[in-house]
């Protein structure tokens, strides 16, 4: 890569970034700023849409939380007429997923400049809002100890896929002595344009950060072929997959969180799945009870088959399970197995077709 | 009936089956073949029913998922050779779409051999017949799904 320049953090890498993206807006490269900020009355930082100088300086586009996936938020955003251009904050997850919804014309990835980050993974909310009780700076801390980094959700810390891809401005963490500097690297056509406005200077990548972002890679595959094998095994039976979705409530929040389950109207969601007393009697009488709400299995076996191939593995499900089901293991798991199959990777480019419409008398795919 | 007479009941007493295969099949092409298969009286196993569709572009997965659980052995999918779909390219949807939702039967637990996936055109009386009595008889080497028994989340 040779599209990358050092900025000077000055203590605060989180800062640096807000200078670039409040920069953005003042030069009208852009009319707003979507990314994390902590509002008035709680310390999670959440998607926000921010319009004023002053709260895109206040923002928090580094904090390690994802309380929401921002993907979806972003595409509706985007979906807006073009005198609204917006800058979009997201981790590479939230930036995949944001491509797999424009190829359902779900966003207008023309009205947004993509930026993402090197990410370490993100906390879980509870546990974001415990460690910052304790850490006034956890922003800034959390970059700089590894100790803080493990809490990461499980997701993350298997995750593979941490540099961004298809990204305008990517910001660079790995490597880096984060209280000295950040890296801003820059991508595309609409890259080199903004790197020219910016004024970014074209510097050298150093072998530090080479080696970093390689030993990350390591562990991150190691711990990811470790988990793929462990639920493989676990749950790939008729008895493992009851028992690790036998706790569901029902509650549709592993459907509701996921960004790229993208209807409005969900299938399982709607009359169709309602039965007559009678049809539940009958149900009831073939195998002598019948547990309510009914099919469950149903409903997480149609989830997996309609988006295993576009899971962009966030682990937006896990996290608002409250029955601690650990369906982004079987998700990216089962979507590990149909991308392979189907020669895919979600969010690679918008270019790619989704695997269903690819289809030819010869051959899929 | 009424429940408790209901709950005596065993799966496939009723019919005396040991197996329930389910064929989901085209209109224009393999159901024709059955037909066909009929007309000239060649035996296919009785442990299969027939389910007509006016494509395999038609069978959604959730089609198939619903089969599995409420306790078949075995679904045959049966729909025209590539090029010859009277929609143009139902029977090619339906193909990249099993493609993709084996991975979601096997974190199921439903073995990959339940489900067949075959082409098989309106004069193929012949293959019908060879197809239908093949999968039968993997499908009982298999023995009966879990499913079947199995008190589901």
């Amino acid at each position: 890569m040779h599209n990358f320049t050092l900025i000077k953090t000055k203590g605060d890498p989180g800062r640096t970034v807000n200078s670039l993206l409040a920069g953005l807006v003042e030069k009208e490269l852009v009319q707003g700023v979507l990314t994390l900020a902590v509002g008035p009355f709680s310390s999670l930082p959440m998607p926000s849409l921010l319009c004023s100088i002053e709260q895109i300086k206040n923002s928090s586009p580094l904090a390690p939380a994802a309380g929401v996936s921002a993907a979806v938020h972003a595409a509706r955003i985007s979906r807006g007429p073009e005198k609204f251009r917006t800058a979009a904050v997201l981790r590479p997850c939230e930036l995949r997923a944001l491509v797999e919804l424009a190829k359902l014309n779900q966003a207008r990835l023309e009205n947004l400049v993509l930026i993402s980050m090197e990410c370490p993974g993100r906390l879980e909310n509870r546990r974001y809002l415990e460690l910052r009780s304790e850490h006034p700076d956890l922003d800034v801390d959390y970059y700089l100890h590894p100790d803080l980094q493990a809490e990461a959700s499980g997701t993350c810390l298997s995750c593979t896929d941490f540099i961004p891809e298809y990204v305008h401005l990517g910001i660079c963490l790995l490597g880096l002595d984060l209280k000295q500097e950040i890296g801003i690297s820059w991508h595309q056509e609409q890259g080199e344009e903004l790197a020219r406005v910016m004024e970014f200077v074209s510097g050298q990548e150093s072998d530090s950060r080479r080696q970093a972002i390689k030993e990350l890679e390591a562990a991150r595959k190691n711990a990811w072929l470790n988990l793929q094998e462990k639920t493989a095994q676990e749950i790939s039976t008729p008895e493992g997959l009851q028992k690790a979705i036998g706790d569901c409530l029902g509650c549709f929040n592993c459907q509701r969180a996921c960004p790229v389950c993208f209807c409005r109207d969900c299938v399982s969601s709607r009359e169709a799945f309602e039965q007559d007393p009678e049809e539940l009697y009958d149900r009831g009488a073939r195998k002598g009870s019948l547990r309510l709400p009914t099919d469950l299995t149903m409903f997480h076996l149609t989830r997996l088959a309609h988006m295993a191939h576009a899971c962009v593995g966030c682990g937006q499900c896990s996290s608002v399970c409250p029955s601690r089901i650990p369906l982004a293991d079987i998700f990216r798991t089962t979507g590990a197995s149909t991308q392979e199959e189907l020669g895919y990777r979600p969010g690679r480019s918008p270019d790619e077709p989704v695997p269903l419409v690819r289809f030819s008398e010869e051959k899929d795919t | 009936m009424n429940t408790q007479d209901n709950l005596k009941r065993h799966p496939g007493e009723e019919t005396g089956q040991d197996l329930n295969v389910l064929a989901l099949v085209c209109n224009w092409c393999t159901y024709t073949a059955a037909d066909l298969a009929g007309v000239t009286r060649l035996k296919y196993p009785t442990q299969v029913k027939l389910i007509r569709f006016m494509c395999t572009g038609m069978i959604d997965v959730r089609y198939i998922l619903r089969c599995f659980l409420e306790g078949a052995d075995g679904v045959f999918i049966g729909g025209c050779h590539p090029g010859d779909c009277h929609y143009l390219s139902g029977n090619l949807k339906a193909r990249v779409r099993i493609k993709g939702l084996r991975p979601v039967l096997e974190m199921a637990g439903i073995p990959e051999q339940r489900l067949r996936l075959s082409w098989i055109g309106a004069s193929e009386g012949k293959k019908l017949q060879e197809e239908l009595t093949g999968f039968t008889s993997e499908v009982r080497k298999l023995g009966p799904a879990s499913f079947r028994q199995m008190h589901l989340v």
